[in-house]
């Protein structure tokens, strides 16, 4: 805190915001679910958070997957020939951690899961969409400015770039993204974003739970300290949710032990193999990349 | 009256005045009086916002003068250096280009929804984004999320003589207002442009990019290849800024919509 570039009254209340802030994520119901990272240790306390020159939390660096994500699969899974169940992941309500589909939208989670996965998005290079991206299997990078939180993750070059002015959400549902579309606004010291028009071709995990076409997602980023970010989220579908599913989990900072880490670039489409393994033999179809019949 | 051609003459004789201020090729200058707007940093000239390439060139079908073809819309080429606006191939690689000219349907890597490489990235007519902080500069692209990071801390090409990238390795560095861009390690299979113009995997390319208007951004480009140029060239572009305030860029996913289109969709 050598920097006051912003006046003594918004830190006092920032610092303030921060200690509520940490004070409920100790008390509340979600469990700790990592320690912050440190070379020295995670015994060493993290520090505050650090700011932007508009008094902004800056979460400029290298961050983790969010903890407990789903990326392998959203749902607690049965253990299966003596593993070891799975415990709870990003899903905090409904309390059976499941995605709260109505019979008719499980019933298409499970065809795709038993006949259809070779429909998995990213074995065809497809964006993740909005949660799933926050808890893919590689870091991201943030780049954050006084108007935008860009979030840059090394698998497949994926990436949201998330306008933080508030701004009005304008496209028509009748465009869809991958990503969808987002806008984010700051509420004292937690980013509220708000993503809409997605596609019906992502999936929260790599395992069939498909996400409805209709999906609205409200995300709630806030850094408690310098090295941890609190992640919650509320997704709603008016079509295929019975009750809306909210997610919470927590992203630690990485790479913390060198400072000049650099992601790389990966290519995706550029030479996909994946979808071989899904041939008509194996239960597939034959599909297409880029043009090119697999 | 009088006053009315007073005023006349005077705005004819900014416009005659404009008219010589207006620099000559000297890229990186731009109108010699406009400042761009600081960067978070307040130093810094802010180059953020959307940008894309101006719709009067040709630049994405070829850099140098060409015919018209198939999806290929004819015109002045972008080339400022050589004077004869065409690349400086070595004979062999002339004759690459005109049977990658032939084959382009199939060979084009953008057919392919592949990355683009440097400066197609720029030159190839998709809207991108820049988003600016001290340390990194990040050029975000409409098609296929492409994604460039220019490391303005970092002094030298870590990567070369080892890993190589479709859109290379980019360092950065700030000439006045002008961010001056260095990429090395291009791997070899990318295209300059829709017309089978190619590169080795020697290429490295020198970008300029300066703001000359709240609206407006001169790009020029300079590659040096000795795999397949016998000089360096220069192209030079103008780049235009998206004004609608609540702009965002869009999700060009151009694999996805090739299935959709093997499928029948």
């Amino acid at each position: 805190m050598t920097k006051r570039t912003h006046n003594s009254l918004g830190s006092a209340l920032a610092l303030a915001t921060a200690a509520v802030a940490v004070g409920m994520f100790v008390a509340g119901p979600v469990p700790m679910t990592g320690q912050p990272p440190g070379a020295k240790g995670a015994k060493e306390a993290p520090g505050p958070v650090p700011r932007l020159k508009n008094g902004k939390p800056n979460m400029n660096g290298f961050w983790g997957p969010v903890s407990p994500g789903g990326n392998v699969d959203i749902e607690p899974t049965a253990g299966k020939g003596g593993a070891k169940a799975k415990q709870k992941g990003v899903i905090i309500d409904p309390e059976d951690a499941k995605v709260p589909y109505t019979p008719a939208a499980r019933a298409k989670s499970d065809d795709i899961i038993a006949n259809r996965m070779f429909l998995e998005p990213e074995l065809h290079c497809f964006p993740s969409g909005v949660p799933h991206n926050m808890w893919v299997q590689f870091n991201s990078q943030i780049v954050q400015t006084s108007d935008n939180l860009v979030i840059m993750w090394e698998f497949m070059h994926s990436r949201r770039i998330i306008p933080t002015d508030g701004r009005p959400i304008d496209l028509p549902a009748s465009v869809r993204q991958f990503q969808g579309t987002s806008s984010g606004k700051w509420e004292g010291d937690t980013l509220v974003v708000h993503t809409v028009n997605q596609t019906d071709r992502t999936w929260f995990d790599t395992s069939g739970h498909y996400a409805p076409k209709d999906i609205d997602v409200v995300e709630r980023i806030t850094m408690i300290n310098a090295n941890q970010i609190q992640y919650e989220a509320t997704v709603t579908s008016p079509s295929e949710f019975t009750q809306p599913m909210k997610l919470s989990g927590m992203i630690a900072r990485a790479n913390t032990n060198d400072p000049t880490y650099e992601q790389m670039e990966f290519a995706c489409i550029e030479g996909n193999k994946d979808l071989e393994h899904y041939t008509q033999d194996k239960g597939g179809k034959a599909k297409y990349v880029g043009g090119l019949k697999q | 009256m009088k006053k009315r051609f007073m005023g006349m003459l005077a705005m004819a004789v900014v416009a005659a005045s404009s008219a010589w201020l207006l620099p000559t090729p000297a890229q990186g200058q731009g109108k010699a009086k406009y400042k761009a707007p600081r960067a978070d940093d307040g130093k810094t000239a802010n180059l953020q916002g959307i940008w894309i390439v101006d719709a009067w060139d040709t630049s994405r079908y070829s850099l140098e003068w060409h015919n018209g073809a198939t999806n290929i819309r004819p015109g002045k080429g972008a080339i400022t250096d050589p004077a004869d606006g065409m690349i400086p191939y070595t004979p062999a690689a002339h004759q690459q280009q005109q049977k990658n000219f032939k084959d382009r349907f199939n060979l084009d890597p953008v057919n392919h929804c592949y990355m683009t490489g440097v400066p197609r990235f720029v030159t190839g007519g998709f809207p991108f984004q820049i988003i600016q902080t001290p340390k990194y500069i990040i050029l975000a692209s409409e098609y296929v999320h492409m994604l460039r990071y220019v490391y303005m801390e970092r002094k030298d090409h870590q990567y070369e003589g080892g890993v190589d990238f479709w859109n290379g390795d980019s360092i950065g560095k700030w000439e006045g207002d002008t961010l001056a861009v260095s990429t090395w390690s291009n791997n070899d299979q990318t295209w300059f442009d829709a017309s089978g113009d190619h590169h080795s995997g020697q290429l490295r390319v020198e970008e300029r990019f300066t703001r000359t208007g709240a609206d407006t951004m001169s790009y020029t480009a300079t590659m040096t290849d000795p795999g397949v140029l016998t000089r360096p060239f220069t192209v030079s572009v103008t780049l235009h800024r998206n004004t609608n305030p609540n702009a965002q860029l869009m999700e060009f996913e151009c694999h996805a919509y090739r299935e959709d289109d093997a499928a029948g969709q």
